[in-house]
């Protein structure tokens, strides 16, 4: 098990890759579509809630498997859409996680005091610019802890890609286990690792919500 | 500089404004007063268009508030707010609360918004709190970063809406005097206020508003002095 | 091709029934477990809640494929063997089971103190308190979260298809590798099944949080 320790130590940190690309992504899908969410548009706000309510609600292992294997099977653009087992699987945790985000912006931005955005508007501040400088910094600071747990999802979550074949931490340990026996101990380490990057994440946010009380 | 005609709102089935009509002259300050439910915030919140009038003209500066090519932020460069819960934004230092709007909406550069800011606070006394957050200051500091906020935006006219009605007894006269330094500079104001001395030292006029009209409007000793109407009398004598 | 499709549909629907299954039996064990240890963990001594608490934490921490995997691949290693189903039905159990005792501890937390210091100004211990005047309140308010935890089971009972269960996912897998073409509508089906099932579940959890929170 020792000779695998570098095959597992290169899953592991496609495993953090993985997690924070999907992070980031999620997080920009969560603003984007909250502002969709409660814009003075009727259609956006359809669009938005409908992307949400889907991908919110489907398990995220079948959202992998539906953009690693039946996008390609689109009649016509089909082909172009054949995506890098990485790429899709990423992209699976980022719709699935960042539809979570979109609902707990949403709730964090209904429970910033109505007299914010009205000060804001009274500023002439544009829509924009107070979604960006008043309630969405706001929204963040309420939602905190939501949105951290929902990072933590998507950590644990990037196990899923392995499901397609792509080599984080799990997949390689998997592929390990398929060559020599040791699947116990090897399911036990990388158990162990899981957790103590989740303390870690848990610890990163209660940290980080103890700054923002302050500010707030 | 401000004039309300004939306008109308309702919310729903309720009528909150029933035909009202008003004039406040550039350099003067206008008083609201009246019990709640009169529709004295509605008839503020008309003017810088954070309420949409069913009905009427609303005219600030020359520019009409119901002339849908005009728009918000031309309006809002004109009318400053303070509001009754100061509004400040509780995740910005007081300094940023005001350069704000100045840096995003007038597009003065960071070092020029930074230097009106702290003229701004140092003339409202709290020129040492500029690094303060709200929830470091007391409702009356809050409230005086709040005026700063709105001056910021250097006005045509400004509007209070029950400026000193969320704070303690003891703490209104710092935000009162702070207005009332305004008013001695010609600032055009219009402010809903309880607070009978205030309106009877600094108003030009005084308007009485009862269930969504103007009973009665005067100048403070006319007005406070000798009442014509039968319903200014009965407010005046419950809170005199 | 739609023949190949319509001749899939049986299968699908016996791997819905196994979901179903699965997550019933899963739900079942958790709500079971939530209790018990929600339960004594609104009553013990911090000394004695800690492990406890410790355990939850880890069943919570470890993803869940990665506990499912060790129940069915690494177990016999230590001489224990399990079905898959079984392994699958105890691993979302367990995961399910640490949700729901944080659910329960909650709820029981949220019931004002002040109605506990009223139960024990009228002299009922502190498991009597509990039984007859706390846990009825709590109850109400655990409703809406145990909900959602279900649809959290059956959208996490996906991962069984990776232990050789036969649920919903694994029988979109198989007919897929029987002809690559039906992958398309198969897994828009398998999307379209989830969302069906998940979709109500979750506005009936909000329905409910509404009325009676």
């Amino acid at each position: 098990m020792r000779d695998a320790a570098p095959q597992l130590g290169r899953g592991f940190v496609l495993t953090v890759e993985i997690a924070v690309a999907g992070t980031v992504g999620a997080s920009l899908v969560g603003a984007v579509g909250a502002a969709l969410r409660i814009s003075e548009s009727r259609t956006a706000r359809f669009v938005a809630t409908a992307f949400t309510e889907f991908f919110r609600n489907t398990p995220p292992l079948v959202q992998i498997y539906f953009l690693f294997f039946a996008l390609p099977e689109i009649p016509g653009i089909g082909p172009a859409l054949r995506l890098p087992s990485v790429v899709a699987a990423t992209l699976g945790l980022i719709l699935h996680q960042g539809a979570i985000n979109v609902e707990i912006l949403r709730a964090g931005l209904g429970a910033v005091p109505a007299g914010q955005r009205e000060a804001g508007a009274a500023l002439g501040l544009s829509r924009f610019d107070q979604l960006r400088y008043v309630l969405v910094p706001q929204a963040v600071r309420i939602s905190l802890p939501a949105l951290g747990n929902n990072v933590i999802s998507l950590f644990k979550n990037t196990v899923l890609v392995s499901s397609i074949g792509v080599l984080d931490l799990f997949g390689v340990a998997n592929d390990v286990i398929a060559q020599i026996e040791v699947s116990a101990e090897l399911f036990i380490t990388v158990g162990i690792v899981y957790l103590a990057c989740v303390g870690l994440l848990g610890a990163l946010f209660r940290a980080l919500e103890k700054r923002a009380a302050i500010a707030r | 500089m401000l004039t309300l005609s004939h306008v109308r709102k309702s919310f729903g089935t309720h009528a909150v404004l029933k035909d009202i009509s008003l004039t406040v002259e550039a350099g003067s300050v206008c008083c609201i007063i009246g019990p709640s439910g009169s529709g004295k915030s509605t008839v503020l919140r008309c003017i810088n268009r954070l309420v949409a009038i069913d009905s009427g003209e609303v005219v600030v500066d020359g520019v009409s508030v119901t002339d849908p090519s005009v728009k918000d932020v031309d309006l809002r460069r004109r009318v400053g707010m303070v509001f009754q819960q100061f509004n400040l934004f509780p995740h910005m230092s007081a300094l940023d609360n005001v350069t704000l709007a100045p840096r995003k909406v007038r597009g003065l550069a960071a070092g020029d918004a930074e230097a009106l800011a702290r003229r701004l606070l140092a003339k409202v006394g709290l020129a040492e709190k500029a690094a303060s957050f709200p929830a470091q200051l007391s409702g009356g500091q809050q409230q005086r970063v709040a005026i700063a906020r709105a001056l910021a935006m250097e006005p045509k006219v400004m509007l209070f809406d029950e400026a000193t009605s969320a704070l303690d007894p003891e703490i209104t006269g710092e935000v009162l005097a702070v207005m009332k330094a305004l008013a001695a500079e010609r600032t055009t104001m219009v402010c809903v206020t309880h607070e009978m001395g205030f309106a009877r030292e600094v108003a030009d006029q005084v308007i009485f508003m009862d269930d969504g009209v103007i009973v009665e409007e005067a100048t403070p000793a006319a007005l406070f002095g000798a009442p014509q109407m039968e319903r200014t009398k009965a407010f005046l004598s419950k809170v005199l | 091709m739609n023949a190949s499709f319509e001749s899939a549909l049986p299968a699908l629907v016996r791997g819905l029934f196994t979901t179903f299954g699965v997550a019933l039996a899963a739900m079942v064990l958790a709500v079971a477990i939530g209790f018990a240890a929600g339960i004594v963990r609104s009553l013990v001594p911090r000394a004695v809640d800690l492990p406890i608490l410790a355990v939850i934490e880890f069943a919570r921490g470890i993803p869940l494929l990665v506990l499912m995997y060790f129940l069915f691949f690494g177990l016999p290693q230590l001489g224990w063997r399990t079905s898959s189903d079984g392994a699958a039905i105890a691993a979302l159990a367990i995961y399910a089971g640490s949700l729901g005792s944080e659910i329960v501890r909650g709820a029981i937390a949220s019931i004002a103190a002040g109605q506990r210091e009223a139960a024990a100004a009228l002299g009922f211990g502190r498991l009597q308190a509990l039984r007859l005047i706390v846990l009825p309140q709590a109850l109400r308010r655990m409703l809406p979260p145990f909900v959602g935890l279900f649809a959290l089971i059956v959208e996490s009972s996906t991962l069984a298809s990776l232990i050789g269960v036969t649920e919903l996912l694994q029988s979109i897998r198989n007919n897929v590798e029987r002809d690559n073409a039906l992958s398309l509508p198969l897994y828009l089906t398998a999307l379209a099944a989830y969302f069906a099932i998940n979709y109500p579940i979750s506005l009936a959890s909000q329905n409910l949080e509404k009325r009676l929170a």
